[in-house]
């Protein structure tokens, strides 16, 4: 084993990648040039990456190295002299993901970039294709040998987009498949809702600090409410998300995980083992829908023609690549329990949605009201419940809801806000989620990946929902009016229950 | 037996504060929502900030043209720091066919208390058809988790107008709403929305000092004998007045008489034992002030002042966006005042 650097672990650069290569499958999709690559030419910038670091990238799309590289300058807006210097080292396979030449191919241009730019072996695979070919891509790597180390030294890791799965069942098909070449801890799923900085900033806020975690349960905590609201429609991904819906594309990941990290128990230490058996074990405790229980807790709709952000949009059924007839649910409110002893009795309710008023995240936990209020009702007519809210975007930040008296010679109780706002309080903006991820993956920190038992139980509690789904045809489909919060139903939801949905 | 008028004490009414001053500002013609938000994080990221948001209001206002708008802004500005927030103003515009949308966005700042505090408008020129769905614009644009005030310049809505629903609290002001009409359309709004009332509010120095008149002991009888009340002023704020003291003091319409006059005027005439007292409260000529008067045969006159505020529709608009919730005698006093509207 080689010794660390003394003079390099004292550095604020210390997480600097290590030399790698990333192979990218799925090189010439929206992902890459969206996402990926601006991420990249983020860290080049920063100095994050080795100059050691080289991108492979693989797709069926015939294109030479010289136009690959080409596209990865494009994909920034001003790119960095140092994106521009990696960006010279670029490669580009073309080839079909089931056809063992492209592997082949693959094989010997890793060989030739270890040798030509010193990555060392080591490896870094990316599926960023369409989910049909992840597992033929992991097979056909395997076949070839490719998920093994090439010395005692070197790792290689693969990184799987969601999603991960259809069903529970897929899931495990797919687990399998993957698992054929590489070993668990080889794996990293990614959730990019893991890498924001204030999703993060849920467990800081709960573990750094000594005054929210002993009201953080049920004593204290009425209800929780998660919002992962977006403004788009389903824009060019009408054909994959006929296949997805809201349920499987937002619940089944970002806002299992949410609620996960909002719901764990503390765990021992804060790192991959011990965050991900906490969530492992919080996302065990949700109670599992039966068949009955999924028409009283679970509203499915759709949106139809109406106004966003000053804008006319069509209905879904009008989208690009969605059938005039669809049944897939646009919109998914939930109820959820979590039968442990810190939640027992607190609903979480939970609701994504494309074409929602606004694009946002949050997390609000609502508190018990005061047991007795020594004011007279006309008092604390303005009075709501004490809450707390994690922004988690965009204007990421943290409210403190809760009751102060009015200015003036009668006492008098309203609801006033105290606010914490990240974009205020650090000057620095925070990293993308793909930056941080991609790092955290090159330099072997799987804390906020996805492990595979959080999967499993992440679909164990969408998969008895999609089932009474599949018998009935689709979701029992309710309709709401693009630009609004969603449909009466889901109203209906959280009134069964004296509470009413936020206007976050 | 009559109930109080109000509470003891008249008293002189705080000052408005000095405006902010613009720190930066960016337009833009035929943008969208996203590029108006992005404006408004450039702004403040140009600036020094502190860890925490002063904002404690959105205040939404629905202007029929220019002058209107710039006229409520103006007297936002004057509030601002006391009430920073986010000001967004929408003006419909018919001229085009085309939906578009033209923005002005600005960032003001001021001091308050030694610390610096920050307000924006996003002045919105709204074109077409996105008029009929201004709601779509609100939404998206205001601050999460800080109240939310709809204020209709000039104009009332329909109760189920779709920008009231991103509303918490509508300001309304019965003077622009004279006829029976606009009369009942408050009263609807205010069964369903928390509606503060700008003419309400200006009544306060009004009621007040009438209320104090009968604080003095030997007045007090006379408020069971009222047997004429005259009230001259602005349609609006004197069937407002009506209505407050007919609900109060439980007296039927035919006791009023209500008339036209440019500076409200309420004279009580009141019986006690066969005698007959006179009670007023009145602007006094030429002047910010308020007087009240006890004429009453045999006993000593008396007489009361308050200062009126220079300029009174800020200082309106800070006390309704201070309290955010109805005031307990306004829905009652509605419901009296538009037996008063002919």
């Amino acid at each position: 084993m080689t010794e660390p650097n003394p003079l390099f672990q004292d550095l604020d650069s210390e997480r600097r990648a290590p030399p790698c290569v990333l192979v990218v499958f799925g090189a010439s999709g929206d992902l890459t040039k969206r996402k990926l690559m601006p991420a990249l030419e983020a860290l080049a910038a920063n100095r994050l990456l080795s100059s050691a670091f080289v991108l492979v990238g693989v797709a069926r799309t015939q294109m030479s190295d010289g136009s690959f590289r080409q596209v990865a300058l494009d994909a920034v807006e001003k790119p960095s002299a140092a994106w521009q210097d990696l960006a010279s080292g670029f490669r580009y396979v073309s080839g079909g993901y089931d056809d063992p030449a492209t592997y082949r191919e693959l094989g010997r241009v890793l060989d030739a970039v270890d040798a030509e730019r010193g990555t060392a072996g080591n490896r870094l695979y990316y599926l960023a294709t369409v989910p049909e070919v992840f597992a033929p891509v992991a097979h056909y790597l395997a076949d070839l040998g490719l998920p093994r180390p090439l010395s005692e030294d070197a790792f290689v890791r693969i990184v799987v987009e969601k999603p991960y799965g259809r069903d529970l069942e897929s899931a495990a098909r797919l687990d399998a498949a993957i698992r054929e070449g590489f070993a668990e801890e080889q794996v990293y799923r990614i959730d990019h809702y893991l890498g924001k900085e204030t999703v993060q900033n849920v467990l800081a806020l709960r573990f750094a600090n000594s005054i929210f975690e002993p009201i953080w349960n049920r004593r204290y905590v009425s209800h929780v409410q998660i919002t992962v609201s977006e403004s788009l429609g389903v824009g060019t991904r009408g054909g994959f998300y006929e296949g997805a819906g809201a349920l499987r594309d937002i619940v089944q990941n970002h806002v299992l995980q949410v609620l996960a990290l909002t719901a764990m128990e503390p765990p021992a230490t804060v790192d991959a083992r011990g965050i991900r058996d906490e969530k492992v074990k919080a996302l065990r405790a949700v109670d599992i829908l039966s068949p009955e229980e999924v028409a009283h807790n679970v509203v499915a709709a759709q949106y139809v023609r109406g106004w966003v952000e000053g804008e006319e949009v069509p209905a879904y059924t009008e989208e690009p690549g969605v059938s005039p007839d669809s049944r897939t649910e646009t919109y998914v409110a939930m109820r959820l329990r979590i039968d442990n002893w810190r939640w027992a009795g607190v609903p979480f309710y939970v609701r994504t949605g494309k074409r929602l008023p606004k694009r946002m995240t949050e997390v609000a936990m609502e508190f018990h009201r005061a047991p007795h209020l020594p004011f007279g009702a006309d008092q604390t007519r303005g009075l709501g419940s004490n809450a707390l809210v994690l922004r988690i975007q965009p204007d990421e930040g943290i409210t403190l809801r809760f009751g102060a008296k009015v200015p003036g010679q009668v006492l008098r109780v309203r609801t006033v806000s105290m606010d914490f706002s990240y974009e205020a309080a650090f000057l620095e903006e925070a990293a993308d989620a793909y930056e941080r991820l991609l790092l955290d993956a090159m330099l072997g920190d799987p804390t906020l990946f996805i492990r595979s038992d959080e999967v499993e139980q992440s679909w164990r509690i969408v998969d008895p929902i999609l089932k009474v789904w599949g018998e009935e045809g689709r979701p029992p489909l309710a309709g709401h009016l693009a630009g609004t919060w969603g449909p009466e139903e889901a109203d209906r939801l959280l009134e069964q229950d004296g509470h009413e949905w936020r206007s976050p | 037996m009559a109930q109080p008028l109000g509470p003891a004490g008249a008293q002189a009414l705080e000052p408005v504060a000095a405006g902010p001053s613009e720190l930066g500002s960016w337009r833009g013609e035929g943008v969208g929502v996203g590029q108006i938000l992005d404006a408004l994080g450039e702004l403040r990221r140009r600036e020094p900030r502190a860890a925490t948001r002063t904002s404690v209001v959105n205040l939404v206002m629905v202007a029929g043209d220019d002058d209107e708008a710039e006229r409520a802004c103006s007297a936002m500005h004057r509030l601002e720091t006391g009430h920073p927030g986010r000001t967004i103003v929408l003006i419909r515009d018919d001229e085009r066919a085309n939906p578009r949308l033209d923005a002005e966005v600005s960032l003001h700042g001021a001091e308050a208390g030694g610390h610096a505090v920050w307000s924006e408008d996003v002045r919105l020129r709204v074109w077409g058809p996105l008029g009929d769905h201004l709601y779509s614009l609100v939404e998206p644009l205001t601050l999460p988790d800080v109240p939310v005030a709809v204020w209709f310049l000039t104009r009332l809505p329909r109760p189920s107008d779709p920008v009231l629903a991103a509303a918490g609290f509508v300001i309304v002001d019965t003077k622009d709403a004279p006829d029976d009409a606009s009369m009942a359309r408050i009263t609807a709004l205010a069964q369903s929305h928390h509606v503060m009332d700008l003419s309400w509010i200006r009544l306060q120095p009004w009621r007040e000092l009438l209320g104090n008149l009968f604080e003095v002991k030997s007045f007090r009888p006379f408020l069971d004998g009222v047997r004429a009340v005259t009230i001259n002023g602005k349609a609006g704020p004197r069937q407002l007045m009506a209505g407050w003291l007919s609900s109060r003091l439980g007296l039927p319409a035919a006791t009023f008489t209500l008339s036209d006059a440019r500076h409200l005027v309420v004279r009580l005439i009141c019986e006690h034992e066969g005698v007959t007292g006179t009670f007023t409260v009145d602007r006094v000529a030429g002047e910010r002030l308020v007087r009240s008067k006890a004429e009453v045969p045999g006993l000593a006159p008396y007489e009361d002042r308050m200062v009126l505020q220079v300029d009174s529709l800020p200082w309106s608009l800070g006390k309704a966006l201070s309290r955010l919730e109805p005031h307990p005698s306004y829905g009652p006093t509605l419901r009296y005042a538009i037996s008063f509207v002919s």
